[in-house]
């Protein structure tokens, strides 16, 4: 009977799932009648799509799925050092540092030297990713470490957004200036909608955290309009190396709004990281997953876990916040539909397909579902119609055969599996 | 002198009476069993006295102080720790980190100082850690530190549990059952563990069904049944108590009422 299980679930996929691909329902007015045909033209996606794709671009498949694999690799070994797991002796610990401080010299060494190279829509999708990531690492502070399931995300990411937008709109405010501020309201919005919802435990808080998304893009709408606020910035920015040789190999056109946009970037995930890591591993870190483990042990050892569960959500409201400032800067506009459901749960997938509470988890979800779709759009157009689909069937794939995440820990693999009879 | 004074402490669940009025009172270094079968209202005590469940009505000092009805991370810093009765280890982290998480309540290092990992912080979680592997090794679990506590056989997670209570740096220690299913000669270790638990000079209360470990350690014993303290006393004077020997084997039958 095992041995057939997969034909089984062909099957029951071919009676669910058939009907709605191959059967078009059409109403027709004039007879009052609903109309029934075979739609067997939509098998073209089988028989002629991706045929054709993959015959016309087996290159780029081959560097996408090695692109991957690099990724994923990459990142396995950097976990392998010390980041999940904290060993008690200091020789291994100091190691595993000196080895991912190495891993980020090298990432940040290609980057310097391929950045003469990128093409524009190349930087494009670095800026992009990097601001996945950072929304993504703060999310999993809260989702992956205290163990809070927030479903509002992206209302903490309006904050943010549009607190650098009307400043910027009424009082010029520039992008290196807007940090503070946004932070600043970002964390005492986390930290007021966490006072009384901290209370509440597992599906109670997710659906507050759900309303209050939506409620922070209703609330801009009103506000401020449903209108785009135009932010308006510089092409160029000046440099004071600009004579210098080596700068101007480096930056053979100048210093662009986009190539400063990917270096503040990537400055920003990698003090991220460096911040995320020192949590971790510190007393407020430790309390953190106590708390996902058991709270009411947790409370019993002697651990505030309002206060603590406070302080996540405070932080990861300030995460979201400077990703938000991030976000609309880059966009050069912002608009209330920018943050809806959809976008909390674009980056809650980053992080439960990385692996929640890992480390690297989160970055290489948030590479792997930003780069995704954007490589298909650019690569690959016939496919773009298909995007939900691939997109829908890896979260699939993944929940079946890796449910602790790309690069989750194997601990919680054992775990969620012992949860299956 | 006493360290712990608890006088009539009662916990109703609606019109269920789980613990009446009981009172009990422990004196510093001394070692005090709390025995009763089961749905007694023992673990039910344990929980009013850590904060867990607020007291119906009641009143629970600890050194001079009430704290009756405070939140349970405030009370465990005053300086009573406990363990659980259906171990509650955090499954996801080493041993060594399930006792270094003990230590929250005893180490000051804010925000600030973990974000950017300052030496204040990192010499702070040194000597957690440098403490913590003295606890491991103090309940026997020295070559564990690295294992994952969800992986540890159930007699070290029992082991782990008490180092982790002790990171808490208690004055008084309650234990519910450390000795639960565990075989004879792994409860003779533990016994030894308590005894030596007391001579660091922590008070222990003692939750346990073996009667072995109670009468071996106790300095005394109360018995509750149905919620109430029926006896209390010495280890003699607790066994040979008619009332107790009533609730826990049921009364003669010459005694019974006709029916």
């Amino acid at each position: 009977m095992k041995r057939f299980r997969p034909l089984l679930w062909l099957l029951w996929c071919l009676i669910i799932a058939a009907p709605l691909v191959f059967v078009g329902l059409e109403y027709e007015w004039g007879k009052g009648l609903w109309n029934a045909t075979l739609r067997t033209d939509r098998l073209r996606f089988l028989v002629s799509d991706i045929p054709a794709w993959v015959g016309g671009h087996w290159l780029d498949v081959i560097g996408v799925l090695v692109f991957l694999g690099a990724v994923v690799g990459f990142l396995k070994l950097w976990q392998l050092t010390a980041w999940v797991q904290w060993r008690g002796e200091v020789e291994t610990r100091t190691r595993g540092r000196v080895r991912q401080a190495g891993a980020m010299i090298v990432v940040i060494l290609i980057l310097t030297l391929s950045c003469r190279h990128l093409a524009d829509t190349q930087i494009e999708w670095g800026v992009m990713v990097c601001t996945y990531i950072l929304l993504a690492l703060g999310l999993n502070l809260i989702v992956g470490m205290t163990g809070l399931l927030v479903l509002g995300y992206a209302g903490f990411v309006a904050v943010g957004a549009y607190t650098f937008a009307v400043l910027h709109q009424q009082f010029g405010l520039s992008l290196w200036l807007a940090f503070l501020p946004a932070a600043l309201v970002g964390g005492l919005t986390g930290f007021l909608l966490g006072l009384p919802s901290l209370r509440l435990r597992g599906d109670y808080l997710a659906i507050v955290t759900l309303g209050f998304g939506e409620t922070v893009r209703f609330l801009i709408k009103n506000l401020v309009g449903e209108q785009s606020i135009i932010i308006s910035r510089p092409a160029r920015v000046p440099s004071l190396m600009s004579e210098n040789a080596a700068w101007r190999w480096l930056f053979p056109d100048g210093l662009t709004r986009l190539k400063t946009e990917l270096w503040v970037a990537v400055a920003l995930v990698v003090l991220s990281i460096w911040l995320i890591r020192n949590l971790t591993h510190s007393r407020i870190g430790r309390a953190w997953i106590a708390i996902r483990e058991d709270e009411t042990a947790a409370a019993a050892m002697g651990i505030p876990t309002v206060r603590l569960k406070l302080l996540a959500f405070t932080l990861s409201a300030i995460w979201a916040a400077v990703g938000g400032v991030f976000f609309v800067a880059h966009n050069t506009s912002a608009n209330p539909e920018m943050f809806g459901f959809g976008e909390s749960v674009l980056i809650l997938s980053m992080v439960v397909l990385g692996g929640m509470g890992s480390g690297p988890g989160p970055i290489v979800g948030a590479i792997v579902l930003y780069l995704l779709p954007e490589v298909l759009r650019e690569r690959f157009p016939v496919l773009i119609s298909y995007r939900p689909m691939i997109v829908g069937g890896l979260m699939v794939a993944m929940m079946i055969f890796r449910p602790q995440g790309l690069v989750g820990s194997l601990r919680r693999k054992i775990e969620l599996k012992e949860e299956q009879p | 002198m006493t360290i712990l004074e608890a006088t009539g402490v009662s916990k109703y669940f609606g019109g269920l009476k789980a613990v009446e009025n009981v009172d009990l009172t422990a004196r510093p270094g001394e070692i005090v069993s709390i025995i009763g079968p089961n749905g007694a209202g023992k673990t039910t005590f344990f929980n009013c006295l850590t904060g867990i469940y607020p007291l119906t009505h009641g009143r629970i000092r600890f050194k001079d102080r009430d704290i009756a009805n405070h939140k349970p991370h405030v009370i465990t810093r005053h300086g009573i720790a406990r363990t659980f009765q259906n171990v509650r280890l955090f499954g996801e982290m080493t041993a060594l980190e399930n006792v270094m998480v003990g230590a929250y309540c005893r180490t000051r290092a804010g925000i600030l100082h973990t974000l950017v990992r300052t030496p204040f912080s990192r010499r702070e979680d040194g000597g957690t850690a440098a403490r913590a592997l003295e606890l491991l090794q103090f309940v026997g679990l020295a070559g564990h530190a690295d294992s994952w506590a969800r992986n540890l056989p159930y007699g070290y997670q029992r082991r782990l549990e008490i180092a982790r209570a002790l990171a808490t740096q208690p004055e008084l220690l309650l234990l519910d059952e450390p000795a639960a299913g565990m075989n004879p000669q792994e409860v003779g270790a533990v016994t030894e563990l308590i005894g030596r638990i007391r001579d660091r000079g922590i008070t222990v209360i003692l939750i346990e069904h073996h009667m072995k470990v109670v009468t071996g350690i106790s300095d005394r014993i109360a018995v509750l049944d149905y919620g109430e303290k029926i006896a209390e006393g010495t280890p003699k004077e607790v066994c040979c108590n008619p009332k107790v020997i009533q609730a826990y084997l049921g009364k003669t039958y010459e005694d019974a009422p006709a029916t």
